[in-house]
């Protein structure tokens, strides 16, 4: 076993945009995470499955540094932000979006300028730059008419739509989401995450995705856009086939805070004959 | 036995750090005024909300209580047969005590709760990690901006309170009490002195940074839903009006060696 301090001189890996490693985490006597450790490279699409409770938001936010660890060490585009203090930290979630599980849109606020928000906190930008930034990211998530309306007057998918757009609108390199689609219908569920892999397709983004929406996952495992005559389609990849496209999609799947499973999707469903918890889960 | 000394440690213990956790917003809620950015726009808003906001409850709290002083005191003088000095009484006792404490009174149950409960809000429906996750240190926009204004606001405010109190007591003793107008305001002016209105003024600064600095805390604090956000509510009211009252104490000893 790597004792800590072996662990601090050692340098991140040189293609993880996200490391996370050896992090524990206890919320009073409740053991949250333990001993968790993966690493999220450019362009790779991560997503954490596990039961509600499991620990998948607290990672979420343990990677953008909203908390910090008991011990462990967490790596964002090779600095290690575990220690770092608050303004330090600030800079680093430059590059990184997030979505919320209950969207977190600034209710006092209009569509305009919760979607316009990280660009009036960095200020050298005019109104009229603003707004037409916001109109485009807007456009990408089908939402250009609703942008002088209040959080309030959204359904729960236009709402996370827009976190959505609030997350993308300085097209960060990281993007987390954490449960976008959890307490929507299933079609609702499917355009957000149509989003998510057009976004993929077209910025070639890192991204963690957290779910225990199973659909949510397999979907973006195993489809990939196509754009054809300038239309943008869908297609299914067959995950057993071996010939199958590397998407840079894998699986990590949480129990009670430990890691149970880390591999791809072809990996998975073949865990899914041996392992009973993720039979379980699976089923 | 044990069980007792436990939970009082642990009682004493848990003070001890909501203290040093107030001492560290505070510290940090002045500190941001020198470090960037600054957000002129929010102070502005807030000083509408806090200071605008409370000129009605303001004024109807110095002319009643101006009103009830005058009556009040008249009784006590009219035994001494020096009732033609309710203007004097009205006016020290406004200016020294009851504008600002009254008025700092007012502002925590209408403010301190309101910051507790808008802050509170944000926290449990995780507005606040979205600013945070977004590049915005709350304490610099949502903390610092409360304490400018409401410390601003708040001297301006008792100042007003204080007139509208003399001129309350003023109706109460020119209708009720038949003391000539002239009489009265001569009273008031002769006997107000520059240090009264030092010590009067001064007092409002450390309150107003109470009202803003309780209000804020105990909304940052908020944990368990709307409940919490009702909790906090309340806890800032009831903290900001002790410590209001704790430390006029203070500060009124204080002023008496210095300002007699």
């Amino acid at each position: 076993m790597t004792s800590p301090s072996t662990f601090r001189i050692e340098a991140p890996s040189a293609e993880a945009v996200i490391e996370v490693r050896e992090v524990g985490l206890s919320f009073e006597d409740f053991r949250v995470l333990d001993g968790v450790s993966f690493v999220v490279k450019e362009g790779e699409t991560k997503i954490i499955l596990g039961e509600s409770g499991s620990g998948k938001t607290v990672l979420i936010k343990l990677i953008a540094g909203l908390i910090r660890p008991d011990e462990g060490q967490i790596f964002v585009n090779h600095q290690e932000i575990t220690a770092l203090s608050e303004d330090r930290l600030m800079p680093i979630r430059k590059n990184i979006g997030i979505v919320f599980q209950e969207t977190a849109l600034f209710d006092s606020l209009t569509v305009l300028e919760n979607v316009a928000y990280r660009l009036h906190e960095e200020g050298g930008h005019d109104e009229v730059e603003i707004e037409q930034q916001v109109r485009e990211v807007l456009g990408f998530v089908g939402l250009e008419d609703a942008i002088h309306l209040m959080p309030s007057d959204l359904s729960g998918g236009m709402r996370r739509r827009v976190a959505l757009a609030r997350a993308l609108i300085t097209k960060p390199r990281i993007i987390l989401y954490d449960e976008p689609t959890a307490g929507l219908d299933p079609l609702t569920g499917r355009t957000i995450v149509e989003m998510i892999l057009k976004l993929r397709y077209r910025e070639g983004v890192t991204s963690v995705f957290v779910t225990h929406r199973l659909t949510d996952a397999f979907t973006l495992a195993s489809e990939r856009v196509v754009v054809a005559g300038g239309e943008i389609g869908f297609d299914t990849v067959d995950l057993k086939s071996p010939q199958s496209p590397d998407l840079r999609t894998s699986f990590i799947v949480l129990k009670d805070g430990r890691i149970v499973f880390e591999g791809n999707e072809r990996e998975l469903l073949q865990a899914k004959q041996t392992d009973p918890f993720i039979r379980q889960f699976l089923s | 036995m044990r069980d007792l000394l436990d939970l009082i440690f642990e009682a004493v213990l848990n003070a001890v750090l909501e203290v040093q956790n107030y001492t560290l917003h505070c510290s940090r809620a002045f500190t941001n005024l020198f470090h960037r950015p600054h957000y002129l726009q929010e102070t502005l808003v807030q000083m509408d909300i806090i200071g605008v906001g409370s000129l009605t409850i303001i004024c109807l709290t110095g002319f009643f209580t101006g009103a009830v002083l005058a009556m009040q005191s008249a009784k006590s003088l009219q035994s001494f047969g020096a009732v033609g000095l309710t203007g004097q009484l009205v006016a020290v006792s406004l200016v020294r005590e009851l504008g600002p404490v009254l008025s700092a009174l007012m502002m925590a149950g209408r403010n301190s709760s309101g910051m507790a409960s808008e802050i509170g809000s944000m926290v449990v429906s995780d507005q606040i990690l979205a600013m945070r996750a977004l590049g915005t240190d709350p304490s610099k926009k949502l903390v610092t901006p409360r304490l400018v204004a409401t410390v601003t606001m708040l001297p301006l405010l008792t100042a007003v309170c204080d007139f509208i109190g003399i001129f309350g007591g003023y109706i109460v003793s020119r209708f009720l009490l038949h003391i000539s107008s002239a009489l009265y305001w001569s009273t008031v002016y002769h006997n107000l002195t520059y240090n009264d209105l030092l010590e009067g003024l001064l007092k409002p600064f450390v309150f107003g940074a109470i009202v803003a600095t309780i209000g804020c805390y105990c909304g940052i604090r908020t944990y368990g839903g709307t409940q919490g956000v009702g909790r906090s509510t309340t806890q800032a009211v009831v903290a900001a009006s002790i410590l209001i009252l704790a430390v006029d104490a203070v500060l009124t000893r204080i002023a008496l060696v210095f300002f007699r």
